[in-house]
């Protein structure tokens, strides 16, 4: 954390919010797009990092700052986000996540046969929407540290401290989240040429 | 290594976080199993689709929703700024605990400001009322108290005269202005807030298409004069013109208009039907929560202002004061400026009107 960060942190403490908006100027597009990538449309996107921006700015006052801002700072984006997704399913009761669970609760993935990613690809140039599209049908949990590992590009240490778990836990989540990815890649690489 | 070992750990090794052992059984492994070795490719292939999935950029009026919701929350988290809740929620109904405590904080602060400056100014100003008191010091609670209830009674009168507009909005600034002058030095820019009770800046966009230019511009000028405003810039410029071998030079116009609120609406009106608009917009953008909290914030650096100008008169290590001072004296003055700037955006409104000369192509049009 730097000195002008820091000084910027106690000024907003006390309700400043010009200093709020240069504290978080280089945080705010991170974390809309951590938001727009969970959620998948800009309008929710922009409303939950408003959400959790204005939160951020109300519980600085518990920021004690023996860890880093930008952690403590992700950590209530990617919650913002879990809880918002959480909201909208119960609207729609009905989960995506039930596609790759099995009884025990544990997911499940085939071993890929012989379909083969790259090749899929090759023919398609939309695949920049077919990303977009296939994450939202990941289960939040993979999700999220897929959108910060991979498109962020956040080490595995800070992701454990944001997503507030073990770093066992994190390597084993961007493994599955990978694979799981790369399956429905496949599957809507091939809807996309039928079509 | 068998397969489904390969595949826990087949993520790691793409981001370099196995250790060397690990990763020399891996390689191995990439060189005997032709699945596994397809499998590492479809990840990488994962991998480098999600790292080139580009950053958007923030939507256009992001930072401005995000800091009207802050405006909003910020006076919950201000501890000197409380009394804006009492704005937030205009009470209809006469409330004796709010007013005996509002009371009290500025029977509080006539204490605080008397005992601090400790001269005759504050003391002048509360012998207004009543009209024989000695300017010992014994006599200030009393004479304090005094002042106190004459707020709560004044309160009183103003719940009684309107008692089903009764709000709170501004009367406690008025309070400001009218009994501790010494406390807002600045008074022209508060009282003009309790003239009014929303700030609303009104914007329009007006791009017309007129035959003349020049007789259509001396129109805008006569309704530009006619509403009391002014023409705050114009520029010309020649059209070049490759069409239909017309020789006549085209004229564009670009003004902004600054038009009093008041007449805002029927000179846009008028404005319109000097031509045919190409296009055209008006908005209005409400600052009330703004401009008070704003102004509460320049109220509250006076106080500190204040204090500090005695400090100064006390302290020896006067070097921190001072620049404590000119700090709050820097941001007091970049708040005003603000105030000013939106005073003179609410009271005029503004209007961004282009002419172009047109020439019609079928003159049938043109009647």
């Amino acid at each position: 954390m730097s000195d002008i960060e820091k000084i910027l942190i106690e000024k907003s403490k006390n309700g400043d919010i010009e200093s709020f908006e240069r504290l978080i100027e280089k945080y705010q597009i991170v974390a809309f797009n951590i938001a727009y990538r969970m959620i998948g449309n800009k309008e929710d996107a922009s409303d939950i990092a408003q959400e959790a921006l204005i939160k951020v700015f109300k519980s600085l006052k518990s920021f004690r700052g023996d860890s880093s801002f930008s952690t403590w700072f992700y950590k209530i984006v990617t919650n913002k986000c879990i809880d918002a997704i959480r909201k909208m399913k119960k609207v729609k009761t009905y989960s995506l996540d039930k596609e790759f669970e099995t009884d025990n609760g544990n997911y499940s993935i085939e071993v890929g046969d012989n379909r083969y990613l790259p090749d899929k690809l090759y023919e398609i140039k939309e695949k920049r929407e077919l990303v977009h599209s296939a994450l939202k049908r990941i289960p939040e949990k993979y999700r999220t540290v897929l959108i910060l590992r991979d498109i962020q590009g956040f080490t595995y240490e800070e992701i454990s401290r944001i997503i507030d778990n073990p770093l066992g836990t994190v390597k084993s989540r961007i493994n599955r989240g990978r694979l799981l990815l790369k399956e429905i890649l496949i599957e809507e690489s091939e809807l996309f040429l039928e079509n | 290594m068998r397969c489904e070992n390969f595949r826990e750990i087949i993520s790691l090794y793409i981001d370099n976080e196995l250790n060397q052992e690990e990763t020399i059984e891996i390689e191995k492994h990439l060189q005997v199993c032709e699945k596994c070795s397809r499998e590492y490719e479809d990840l990488l292939t994962v991998k480098k689709l999600l790292s080139e999935t580009p950053q958007v950029e923030l939507p256009e009026n992001f930072k401005i929703e995000l800091h009207k919701k802050l405006v909003e929350t910020a006076p919950q988290i201000d501890n000197n700024i409380k009394i804006i809740d009492f704005y937030k929620k205009p009470k209809k109904k006469f409330n004796w605990k709010m007013y005996s405590s509002i009371a009290a904080v500025f029977l509080l602060m006539i204490v605080s400001v008397a005992v601090l400056k400790n001269n005759d100014m504050g003391i002048n100003k509360f012998t207004r009322v009543e009209d024989s008191v000695p300017e010992s010091q014994e006599n200030m609670p009393m004479e304090i108290k005094e002042n106190g209830m004459m707020y709560s009674s004044d309160f009183k009168r103003r719940a009684a005269g309107k008692p089903g507009e009764f709000t709170m909005d501004g009367s406690d600034l008025d309070i400001f202005t009218k009994e501790v002058p010494k406390i807002t030095r600045d008074e022209s820019i508060v009282k003009e807030f309790t003239n009014s009770d929303s700030k609303i800046i009104l914007k329009a966009h007006l791009h017309l298409g007129v035959k003349d230019h020049d007789s259509a511009y001396k129109e805008v000028k006569g309704l530009v004069d006619e509403s009391g405003g002014y023409i705050q810039s114009h520029d010309i410029s020649n059209k070049s013109f490759a069409e239909n071998n017309t020789k006549k030079l085209l004229k564009i116009s670009d003004m902004i208009l600054r038009i009093p609120r008041n007449k805002f609406d029927n000179t846009f009106k008028e404005l319109v039907k000097l031509g045919t608009p190409v296009s055209q917009n008006t908005s209005s953008h409400d600052i009330t929560r703004e401009y008070r909290y704003t102004l509460e914030k320049v109220l509250s650096l006076q106080r500190d202002e204040k204090e500090l100008r005695e400090a100064l008169n006390k302290e020896k290590d006067i070097s921190e004061v001072n620049d404590e001072l000119k700090r709050v004296r820097k941001e007091m003055s970049k708040l005003k400026d603000s105030i000013e700037n939106w005073d003179d955006l609410v009271e005029l409104s503004t209007i961004d009107i282009k002419l172009e000369e047109v020439v019609l192509k079928d003159k049938g049009i043109e009647n």
